[in-house]
């Protein structure tokens, strides 16, 4: 019986097979395809996400962690490496002629470490210390960690005008616990705090949710409670890192970055229309804001949001491309020349 | 069928190389089994002109409906070949009837302790090296009219959806950071 069953099986799997025939050849162009696709993505190298390269922090919430050598995907699939101290770029700090401090603009998110700003730049040697979900607040904490470090020396402030103000005066980012500035009703004055920091991340993840993200943005860019509150608390954080680097010998720059949303016409009523005064929104506001600060506390401000166009960013993704890079490199040069020639007043 | 990756130009034009490739190899083997050939070489040359001249924009819109007539294929091909197992191949092999005897058995029940693990009666399987693990229970277990079944196995198989066919862009509403 069980030869004959063999022999049945051949028979029937014989004219089965005829049967498919003109199924495998509809089948096979997307077969082929499939194929192709599940080979080139075994070329790839093995991509590490977000949490896999940064450690807790007392202090700042989160950091990236030193000699990090990896590849990350966001628009497309790209090479980082990270120093001693866990920050990127071809320079440490004692051989930096400039400091740039900032978000994930400054970390260089979603370009390779050949096309990252830093390592473009040809006068100023540039030492950048950001991360991913940074904001103003932790801008002026990694500032104050230097001291001696800074003297002679150019900072900047990279403030990215889609969500630094707002992240200043958050308690969380990515569910990532985060310091902020607070105004201190009891005592009269801002202050920062850091004592609910600890590694236990939230449940939630507020900046996931597009009913919380987009209408705080676009809040931001008009005359409100919550604007005139983060520009208010950004003021503070500027006048502190301004103090901080007159009394350590640098020179203290702020330089407010562009939304690649606001830089397309098209895209910018998408945001509008969920701020509480849509008529009063103004795509410039936070640089303008910026610029009333800084000029008030006698802080050298510059807008580069006529500097940046859509080229320069990445074209499924918010940060910069390697054009992008390549201008903010443009623009720490022509900072730095003015710096060394003493006009940068 | 494994989905493609994120929309970028990169990819679009990598697809667009890879049907180009595709259908080179059809026009070989065309010429091969109709020599003389039936038109001149430099036919050919212009549709790959043509090919390639095509705009970036109907590019794009091929990447975007490639995973749509894909699925849509998939699936009919999943039917059709169960059709064909249901209605051709079993219905074949039945003949030679069966080699499983029921019996009634006089235990109370037949679950059994997990502790005891019986190997044949239950077995874990990490679904890696199925094929090798399908072979041998075949030849051990002396159903190697089963291997028959392969070629049909290995389509369904492939016409599996990937479990994460959600495209990577799905989670970039909203990127800021």
């Amino acid at each position: 019986m069980a030869f004959v069953r063999f022999i049945l099986s051949l028979l029937a799997s014989l004219v089965g097979i005829v049967f498919m025939i003109p199924m495998a050849a509809l089948l096979f162009p997307f077969w082929y395809i499939s194929v192709l696709v599940k080979i080139s993505e075994k070329l790839k190298p093995k991509i590490v996400v977000w949490e896999d390269i940064i450690q807790f922090d007392q202090r700042l919430g989160w950091r990236v962690k030193p000699k990090v050598d990896a590849h990350m995907e966001v628009d497309n699939v790209y090479h980082l490496t990270t120093g001693e101290e866990g920050w990127r770029g071809n320079f440490n700090l004692k051989e930096s002629t400039v400091v740039a401090v900032g978000d994930s603009f400054v970390f260089g998110q979603g370009v390779d470490d050949k096309d990252y700003f830093a390592n473009l730049t040809h006068s100023a040697h540039v030492k950048p210390l950001g991360a991913p979900g940074y904001g103003a607040t932790h801008y002026l904490l990694l500032l104050q960690s230097l001291t001696t470090e800074l003297k002679g020396k150019l900072v900047i402030w990279f403030v990215y005008t889609g969500n630094d103000f707002r992240e200043s005066i958050r308690p969380s980012s990515y569910g990532n616990k985060s310091p902020y500035v607070f105004y201190n009703r009891k005592r009269g004055q801002w202050e920062i705090q850091t004592d609910h920091i600890n590694p236990q991340r939230l449940p939630f993840n507020f900046e996931k949710s597009y009913n919380v993200s987009i209408p705080e943005l676009a809040d931001l860019f008009s005359k409100n409670h919550l604007s005139e509150y983060a520009y208010a608390a950004f003021e503070y954080l500027a006048k502190e890192a301004q103090k901080h680097c007159d009394t350590h010998g640098a020179k203290f720059v702020i330089i407010t970055t562009p939304v690649r949303w606001f830089l397309d016409g098209n895209y910018t009523f998408k945001i509008k229309r969920h701020a509480s005064k849509p008529d009063d929104f103004s795509v410039k506001y936070p640089d303008e804001q910026a610029a009333i600060i800084c000029k008030r506390n006698g802080i050298v401000c510059k807008s580069c949001f006529d500097e940046f166009s859509l080229d320069d960013f990445l074209p499924r993704d918010l940060h910069w491309s390697r054009k992008g890079n390549q201008t903010a490199a443009n623009i720490i040069d022509a900072l730095y020349r003015s710096f060394v020639r003493g006009e940068l007043n | 069928m494994h989905p493609l990756p994120v929309l970028n130009k990169r990819n679009v034009r990598a697809l667009w190389f890879s049907v180009f490739i595709f259908l080179l190899l059809l026009y070989l083997i065309a010429i091969c089994l109709t020599f003389p050939i039936p038109y001149p070489f430099w036919t050919l040359v212009i549709l790959t002109v043509l090919f390639f001249g095509v705009p970036y924009s109907i590019k794009k819109f091929a990447y975007k409906v490639w995973p749509k007539v894909s699925s849509r294929v998939s699936k009919f091909g999943k039917k059709y070949t169960l059709r064909v197992i249901y209605s051709i191949v079993l219905p074949l092999i039945r003949l030679a009837g069966t080699n499983l005897t029921v019996q009634k058995t006089t235990m109370a029940t037949l679950w059994q302790n997990w502790e005891q693990k019986n190997q044949q009666v239950i077995s874990k399987q990490s679904g890696n090296h199925w094929l090798v693990h399908y072979i041998t229970w075949a030849y051990r277990s002396r159903n190697l009219w089963a291997l028959f079944l392969l070629p049909f196995i290995t389509i369904l198989r492939n016409l599996e959806e990937s479990p994460d066919d959600q495209p990577p862009e799905a989670l970039l509403l909203y990127t800021l950071y």
